[in-house]
C-alpha cells in the first residue's frame, strides 16, 4: 500500500484530532436515550463540544439519572414538545450553537421543521449524508454517500451528493480525492442498470472541473472500488479502481446495507453527518450505539472548520 | 374540426394484406390527389398476413375524400378507417442521438427526465435517447434537445389504434 497516495489512515486517530480544535457549542434535541446522552457526555469530557440540551427538562434529567450519566454542568433549555426543534433551530440561526444533533426523534419530523426557510439551513446544495469508515485490513479511511437522505437520487442530485462528499474528504485532509461511482458491475448495462449510466456520465461530467481537483470514475462494484487486489485480478484499470476514498452509492438501499453490514455485522466504527446545509447536522439512527454517535459528533466537528 | 375548409391533419388507418406493392399503391393514391404524406408507419397486426398502415396526411376534406375513394379501390386494402382526434390512442417513437459535451450532461438528463425519455445507449461521444409519446411531446423534446448537438434522429411516425370501446 502506497502511504503517500493522499489517503488518510486510522479512523480512531483521525477523529481524535478534534481534541486539538476549539471547543464548539452543539445543540442536541430530544436527548432522551442512553447512547445520545453518553456520547454527548463523552464529547464534552474530551473537550470537543459544549452541549446544549433542548427538550423537556424533567425528562432529560430523569433519563440522565436512569442511565447514570452526569449532566449537571450541561446547559439545558426547557421546551414544550412541539417547540423543541424550533428552539434549537433558532440557536443555530442566531449563532448560539455551531451545529446540531438529533436524539430520539424521527428524521422526517426533524428535517421538516429544521428546513423551514426561516432558519436558513438550506444552501444552494441539497442535503446529503456522508458516512466515514475504515477498511479493517489496512485502516485506510473512506467516505460513503448517501445512506440516509436521498432515496433514489437523479443525476442532478448526485452532483450535489458528490460535491458534498468531495468537500468532506478535503476537509478531512484527504490529499487526492478519488471518487468511485458504485453499481453492481463495471460495464454500462442499459436499461437494466441505470446506476451504471449515471456512474459513466458522472465521470464525463467531472471533466468540467465542477468538483475541482479530484478523480471520478465508474461504474464500480464495491470490491473493485476499495480493494486493489480485486481490481487488479479483474484487470480494472485507472487510478480510482481499488483505491477509492469516496464511494457514491446509487440509492439509499445500497448505502443503508453497506452502513449496516459494517456497523451491525462487523461491529466496526462508523461516523455519519448530513452536509449541504449551513452547518453539519448529526443525524444518527436511533438504534446507533454510543460509539457511532460519539464518532459522528467528532466527524461533524472536524468538518466544521 | 376543419377550419374554413382549409387543409388540416388527418390520421388514417388501413388494414391491408401484407403483399408486395401495397405501400406503393397507397402512396400513389395520395400523390395523385396532390396530398403530401406527413408520416407513415406500417407493421404487422394481430392477424397473420395482415398489416396496419397508419398514415398522417395534411389535406382539405374534399381532396382527402377523393384519396380515400382511390384507397378503397385497392384490392389488398381490407378496411380503411379515418381516426378522429379523441377517438384514437396514438403514440410515436423517437430515437435521438445527442453529442455529449460534459457541461451539458445534467441538462440533457433533466430534459429526458422531464419528458420521461430514456437513455438506451451511451458512448464517450454521444448518447441515444428514446421516447414513446404523443406527437406533441415528441415535438417538445426535440425542441428542447436542439439546444444541444443532435447527431441523428429518427421518428417512427404516428402509431395509433382506435380508442377503447
Amino acid at each position: 500500500m502506497n502511504m503517500n497516495d493522499g489517503d488518510i489512515y486510522d479512523m480512531h486517530s483521525t477523529l481524535n484530532t478534534v481534541r486539538g480544535l476549539e471547543v464548539c457549542r452543539m445543540v442536541v434535541i430530544y436527548p432522551y436515550d442512553r447512547a445520545t446522552l453518553r456520547s454527548i457526555s463523552a464529547a464534552r469530557d474530551e473537550g470537543i463540544v459544549i452541549p446544549i440540551l433542548v427538550g423537556q427538562e424533567d425528562r432529560i434529567r430523569e433519563c440522565a439519572e436512569r442511565y447514570d450519566i452526569t449532566i449537571e454542568e450541561m446547559e439545558i433549555v426547557h421546551s414544550e414538545e412541539e417547540k423543541i426543534i424550533e428552539r434549537a433551530s433558532l440557536m443555530l440561526l442566531n449563532g448560539s450553537a455551531r451545529f446540531i444533533m438529533k436524539g430520539m426523534l424521527g428524521t422526517g419530523a426533524f428535517f421538516h421543521t429544521l428546513l423551514e426557510p426561516r432558519f436558513k439551513i438550506r444552501t444552494k446544495r441539497i442535503l446529503s449524508h456522508v458516512g466515514m469508515f475504515e477498511i479493517p485490513k489496512t485502516k485506510r479511511i473512506f467516505l460513503m454517500s448517501d445512506a440516509a437522505i436521498n432515496i433514489l437520487p437523479n443525476f442532478s442530485r448526485k452532483i450535489h451528493i458528490v460535491a458534498n462528499a468531495v468537500e468532506a474528504a478535503r476537509r478531512l485532509g484527504i490529499g487526492r480525492v478519488k471518487v468511485a461511482m458504485l453499481a453492481a458491475i463495471e460495464k454500462i448495462n442499459l436499461p437494466a442498470m441505470p446506476a451504471t449510466l449515471d456512474a459513466f456520465l458522472m465521470k464525463k461530467f467531472s471533466e468540467t472541473r465542477y468538483f475541482g481537483e479530484c478523480e471520478i470514475d465508474g461504474p464500480f462494484a464495491f470490491d473493485n472500488a476499495l480493494d486493489p487486489e480485486c481490481a487488479d485480478t479483474k484487470g480494472i484499470g485507472g487510478s480510482v479502481a481499488g483505491r477509492a476514498n469516496v464511494l457514491i452509492v446509487p440509492n439509499i438501499e445500497t448505502g443503508n446495507v453497506i452502513w449496516k453490514s459494517i456497523t451491525c455485522l462487523q461491529k466496526k466504527e462508523a461516523a455519519g453527518v448530513v452536509l449541504g446545509g449551513s452547518c453539519p447536522i448529526v443525524v444518527p439512527s436511533r438504534s446507533d450505539d454510543f460509539r457511532i454517535k460519539l464518532a459522528s459528533i467528532k466527524f461533524a466537528r472536524l468538518l466544521l472548520d | 374540426m376543419e377550419i374554413d375548409g382549409g387543409p388540416m391533419k388527418y390520421t388514417l388507418s388501413c388494414l391491408a394484406y401484407n403483399r408486395p406493392g401495397v405501400l406503393a399503391k397507397v402512396a400513389k393514391s395520395f400523390s395523385e390527389e396532390g396530398i403530401n404524406i406527413y408520416s407513415l408507419a406500417a407493421g404487422e397486426t394481430e392477424v397473420e398476413d395482415k398489416s396496419r398502415i397508419i398514415i398522417v396526411v395534411e389535406a382539405d376534406a374534399d381532396t382527402l375524400r377523393r384519396a380515400e375513394i382511390r384507397l378503397e379501390r385497392i384490392e389488398e386494402i381490407i378496411r380503411l378507417h379515418d381516426l378522429k382526434e379523441g377517438e384514437l390512442i396514438e403514440m410515436e417513437l423517437l430515437l435521438i442521438k445527442i453529442r455529449i459535451k460534459p457541461e451539458y450532461i445534467p441538462q440533457i438528463l433533466q430534459t429526458a427526465e422531464l419528458f420521461n425519455a430514456h437513455v438506451i445507449a451511451v458512448s464517450d461521444v454521444s448518447m441515444v435517447l428514446t421516447l414513446a409519446a404523443e406527437e406533441k411531446r415528441v415535438n417538445g423534446i426535440i425542441k428542447m434537445l436542439k439546444k444541444f448537438e443532435i447527431l441523428e434522429m429518427c421518428r417512427s411516425g404516428k402509431l395509433a389504434v382506435s380508442g377503447i370501446d
